[in-house]
């Protein structure tokens, strides 16, 4: 089993970790990281909930081979907060009631953060097309879009932080 | 079992000699295709050659009066360049219904081609537009051209130590219209049941130039033969003779996406849908 040092910063963080050359990346921000708000549905790109941000874009985690994280900046769900205090996406995912079992909300929290990051008004288009890799099995997707819309409102305010 | 190598080079040289020094080294570009097969076949053992590291394989840059396109691009670059969107519209188009925004920030271009699926989207507008492959190995450089880069699903022309460097693509001339039409279960997230891309040069409503791509409906993308005869006629009068030809040219499978017979249908439909739209 081949193994090699991963260095690379996290929600801001320099981490250094000793990684199996076969663990994904996903893995790694679970299970050697302690980053639980990271999920894995399918392992194989499909659904999302393993959405982070590597160097400022949305990736599936279970695609990328940790390995293939070397010197680069990834956001998970854990470094969107201040403190106490919600990123206004996270805020409006809760005002909206956008999150049942909550499963899938980490990935589309940050799918929605990459979304509004290049559309700061988007079309009801946009956000569907935004979130198109991103699958929810039990709030539905109308209260999703309305959170969406919400958190574009309250960035658009420069509420939240 | 369940063992992988890993190496990162940082260019094309370190790259080529490592494909031909390491045994069966495997091209680890986006992962998007590699990854979850990976996955999906017990986890096979891999010596990988990332090659996302490699600046020289990400460039979109004007060469030799063609626009290249790094087999590193990823889709989400593709969809944004400028370059691509004015020349080449419809590649940008294709690039813009690959999987999901995280699919599309990780899946490159060459991985398109190399994974050579049928249904790869890219792959009908790159051969309508008539591109060519850069082939590169420890040995020097190859090109040719890309509809002639696929012998079978998952097979292409590379040879062991080889690796595709970029397309070249010459510019369409004045008054070139091309067209894509993905025709899939729903919208976002599937692979083509049908795709076509058409390029149609049309000169006071007469065929000038015409080329027909079609994708998932055969082992691999079929560029349409025997179309040069309808160069000179009018459009209008040709448009359901051409989508005959290419309904003909097809070779579609039953599965899960779809019958043979609603495939035939689609191409059908498809293709005179693009050549009618071509003629606005
Ligand atoms: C959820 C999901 C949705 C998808 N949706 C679509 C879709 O709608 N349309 C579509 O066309 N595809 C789709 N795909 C497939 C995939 O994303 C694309 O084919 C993608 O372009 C592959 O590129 P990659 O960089 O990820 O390739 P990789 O997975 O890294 O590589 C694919 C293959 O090509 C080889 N390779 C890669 N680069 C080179 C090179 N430069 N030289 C030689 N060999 C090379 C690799 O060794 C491997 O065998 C989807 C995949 C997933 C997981
Ligand atoms: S777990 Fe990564 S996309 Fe489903
Ligand atoms: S809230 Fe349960 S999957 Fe979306």
């Amino acid at each position: 089993m081949q193994h090699k040092e991963l260095r690379f910063k996290v929600n801001g963080q320099e981490q250094q970790v000793f990684v199996r050359t076969n663990w994904s990346l996903a893995q790694v921000l679970r299970d050697k990281l302690g980053l639980l708000g990271t999920k894995i549905g399918c392992g194989e790109g499909e659904c999302g909930a393993c959405t982070v941000l590597m160097n400022g874009k949305s990736v599936t985690s279970c695609l990328v081979m940790a390995v293939q994280a070397e010197g680069a900046e990834i956001v998970t769900i854990e470094g969107l907060a201040n403190g106490d205090t919600l990123h206004p996406v996270q805020e409006a995912f809760v005002e909206a009631g956008a999150i049942q079992c909550g499963y899938c909300t980490p990935g589309m929290v940050l799918s929605t953060v990459a979304l509004l990051e290049k559309h700061p008004k988007p079309t009801e288009e946009e956000i569907r097309e935004g979130l198109t890799g991103n699958l929810c099995r039990c709030t539905g997707y109308q209260k999703i879009f309305e959170a969406v819309r919400l958190a574009a409102e309250k960035i658009a305010r420069g509420a939240g932080r | 079992m369940n063992n992988i190598t890993y190496h990162a080079p940082k260019t094309i040289a370190e790259a080529v000699s490592l494909l031909s020094e390491v045994q069966e080294a495997r091209i680890l570009a986006g992962g998007t295709d590699l990854i979850a097969k990976w996955k999906k076949s017990h986890f096979f053992d891999m010596n990988l050659v990332d090659i996302r590291n490699i600046g020289e394989l990400s460039v979109i840059e004007e060469r030799e009066g063609r626009l290249f396109i790094g087999a590193g691009v990823t889709m989400d670059r593709v969809c944004e360049n400028p370059a691509i969107n004015e020349k080449f519209p419809i590649l940008a188009e294709a690039a813009s219904k690959v999987g999901s925004v995280q699919i599309r920030n990780l899946a490159t271009i060459g991985g398109n081609s190399c994974n050579a699926a049928p249904s790869a989207d890219t792959v009908l507008p790159l051969i309508a537009y008539g591109a060519d492959v850069c082939i590169v190995s420890k040995s020097g450089e190859r090109r040719c051209a890309l509809k002639d880069f696929f012998k079978g699903p998952g097979k292409t022309a590379l040879e062991k130590g080889e690796m595709l460097k970029g397309f070249s693509l010459p510019y369409p001339a004045h008054g070139t219209v091309g067209m894509f039409v993905k025709h899939s279960r729903r919208p976002g997230m599937d692979l083509a049941t049908v795709g076509v891309a058409t390029v149609v040069r049309l000169d006071a409503g007469k065929i000038a130039g015409i080329h027909v791509v079609l994708g998932a409906v055969g082992p691999v993308p079929i560029d349409v033969e025997g179309l040069d005869v309808f160069v000179g006629k009018e459009m209008g009068a040709a448009s359901e003779k051409i989508a005959g030809v290419c309904t003909d040219a097809a070779k579609p499978i039953t599965d899960v996406r779809g019958s043979k017979e609603y495939r035939s249908e689609m191409v059908r439909r498809s293709v005179a849908l693009c050549l009618e739209g071509s003629s606005k």
